[in-house]
């Protein structure tokens, strides 16, 4: 044996590297066989023992799931059993919350009504020596009350919160028509004809899925618990929406006010609470951008400005304080736009929704139709004559509106703060005809062929506090932008 | 003869256990009374998240997956939330605004109420996210 691992003949190292080799591999063979036993039972030990516990492992799953199924055919029959008290019990514990909602648009709706009414005969005896009468159609008859709130069940209720949201949209409508007879100085009948409709929302039939239910499973119980919390949910959004509707005609006393302008021949709207010129408030200092300074406006300021010296150097900002850093021309870079509307019949400052109130939360139905081309992207627009107001920011100059197309027309709102009365100058581009509005008042109308700056310089007083903008744009062309820029004080970086 | 002296005491047990079920029902129902002002939605998820104290002052605003929005856990409209948050930024502008959204709210919806609290001069801003850190 020795002489074998002493060997130096030839082929000998080789012989020992080939022993070497087998005895490692047998090594570690047995190593892994150590370390995993399993690997040596399971073909070893595949015997009848084993093929009688698979067996049995069978059997309990098939009588598992035997029993699932046993369980669940008693599951339904007890459900079908109880569906009634099962159905009372989940409608008792939603029925106060339904209750509390409906109560309240009962509320909200009357208090509509007082304010639609109010409107209405102020309108019709505006003229005393010629008043006006109401036409049938502004006279919206009020829902009977037949059953006790208490007594009806959630779907009833439902169905009777619809009927008060509808009712609520008409009377509201009907104070929109008022005012439009007023400002445009036209009769009741005619306006009742003239005005847009509000926004009528698309409520889920939960009424009739309600009563449509039938518990057969536990998921059909789950889903029926689920229509009842969103019957709930609706309800909700109803009441607020009746209570967006009750403040915007309450007036600024009471009402969220936002932008309420005239006609388009720059008249200042009617006089009646809620149909004036936005708030005046107080708001808190803050420091976010342009910088104060008493205001020199000069001739040659205006005389000077310069597009590009503005498109370099204007800043995106929208509150004006003394403490603020930031000096020089400052651009507005928050929008909401909304648009498109057909430019025929409305061109030339025929009056539109957003001209009597800014509703952000509105939809108007009358916007332009038909397919189109988009003007930057050349893709198919599709456009239903829908109309939502649409939040956009830029971070240029320019701003450009959704579904931009030929001849058109579009609104854009925004808000500015200053904390004290202070003068600016302000510079818009808007391409083709336009007209702007600040607090309700117009400053500014005009018609240019294109995109310029300073095709308008005006110079305007902000209020202290919030400042509503409010911009008509009729575009005829495919391409369009605007923009609004502001200066503050003297030294500015435009000079 | 001597009389018995035993002394008549009282049994404070059943004082004791009134008392801590007083106690117990106050808690109670001093717990129920708190205005629920969260929505149902699903959390998006952080793993940095920093953990805020909880105080009942805080005004939360809720964005569904919808892109509805929500005040102290009631609907309301985008105009009504416009005003809303005017008032608060006068009447107590440091008041701290809790955000509460949806992992699939769309995130325009969240740049525009950001924006708009940025534009009340409304700073104390939070974002309620999900962090398995504070759920161990």
């Amino acid at each position: 044996m020795n002489d074998f691992w002493q060997r130096e003949d030839e082929g000998s190292s080789a012989h020992r590297l080939a022993w070497c080799v087998a005895i490692g591999a047998h090594v570690v063979m047995l190593a892994i066989l150590i370390a995993n036993p399993s690997l040596l039972s399971s073909r070893l030990t595949y015997n009848e023992e084993e093929l009688r516990e698979q067996l049995k492992a069978v059997e309990e799953r098939s009588r598992e799931r035997e029993e699932r199924e046993r369980a669940e055919r008693e599951k339904r029959e007890i459900l079908e059993e109880h569906q009634e008290p099962l159905r009372d019990e989940f409608e008792r514990r939603e029925r106060p919350d339904m209750v509390e909602r409906v109560q309240d648009l009962e509320r909200l709706r009357d208090e509509v009504r007082e304010l639609a009414e109010q409107r209405l005969e102020a309108t019709a005896n505006r003229d005393p020596e010629n008043s006006d009468s109401i036409p049938p159609e502004l006279e919206v008859p009020e829902t009977p009350r037949e059953i006790p709130l208490a007594e009806r069940d959630v779907p009833e209720l439902y169905a009777h919160a619809e009927t008060l949201e509808a009712e609520i949209a008409e009377l509201y409508d009907a104070a929109r028509a008022a005012d439009l007879a007023e400002a445009e100085d036209m009769s009741l009948a005619e306006a009742a004809t003239a005005v847009v409709p509000s926004t009528r929302l698309e409520r889920p039939p939960l009424d009739a899925q309600l009563q449509q239910a039938s518990f057969g499973t536990v998921a059909e119980l789950s889903q029926y618990r689920e229509l009842l919390g969103q019957a709930v949910a609706e309800a909700d959004s109803m009441r607020a929406q009746a209570a967006s509707r009750r403040d915007q005609l309450a007036g600024p006393g009471g009402r969220p006010a936002l932008a309420s302008g005239a006609s388009g021949q720059g008249k200042t709207s009617s006089g009646r609470p809620g149909a004036g010129v936005a708030v005046t408030s107080a708001g808190p200092s803050g420091e976010q951008s342009q910088g104060g300074g008493e205001l020199r406006i000069t001739e040659a300021l205006e005389r000077n400005l310069r597009a590009e010296a503005v498109a370099a150097q204007a800043l995106p900002g929208r509150r004006f304080t003394d403490e603020a850093e930031r000096s020089g021309w400052l651009y507005i870079d928050t929008w909401y736009v909304i648009g498109p509307w057909p430019r025929e019949p409305y061109r030339r400052g025929k009056p539109l929704p957003p001209e009597y109130e800014v509703n952000l939360d509105a939809v108007y139905l009358n916007g332009k139709q038909g397919t189109v081309q988009e003007a930057r992207t050349h893709r198919r627009l599709d456009l239903d004559g829908e109309l939502r107001w649409q939040f956009v920011q830029s971070d240029m100059l320019f701003v450009r509106p959704p579904k931009e197309t030929r001849d058109a027309i579009y609104f854009a709102y925004t808000e500015v703060f200053s904390d004290r009365p202070r003068e600016v100058l302000i510079a818009f581009g808007i391409d083709d005809w336009s007209e702007v509005r600040l607090n309700g008042e117009v400053i500014a109308q005009g018609d240019a062929g294109s995109w310029r700056l300073g095709q308008e310089l005006e110079t305007v007083t902000l209020q202290a506090g919030y400042n509503d903008f409010l911009l008509r744009m009729e575009n005829g062309g495919e391409l369009m932008d605007f923009s609004l820029v502001l200066i503050p004080s003297a030294g500015s970086s435009a000079n | 003869m001597r009389k018995s002296q035993a002394k008549a005491e009282v049994d404070m047990s059943p004082m004791i256990d009134a008392v801590f079920l007083l106690l117990i029902f106050f808690l109670v129902s001093t717990m129920f009374k708190k205005e629920d002002r969260d929505i149902d939605v699903d959390l998006p998820e952080s793993e940095s998240a920093l953990e805020v104290r909880p105080d009942d002052e805080t005004l939360v605003i809720g964005i569904d997956e919808g892109g509805r929005l929500y005040l102290q856990g009631q609907p309301t409209t985008k105009t009504k939330l416009l005003y809303d948050l005017r008032v608060t930024a006068s009447n107590d502008p440091g008041r701290r605004i809790r955000l509460d959204t949806d992992r699939n709210t769309p995130f325009a919806t969240v740049v525009e109420v950001l924006d708009l609290l940025q534009f009340r001069n409304l700073s104390n801003v939070v974002i309620r996210t999900y962090d398995e850190y504070y759920n161990r």
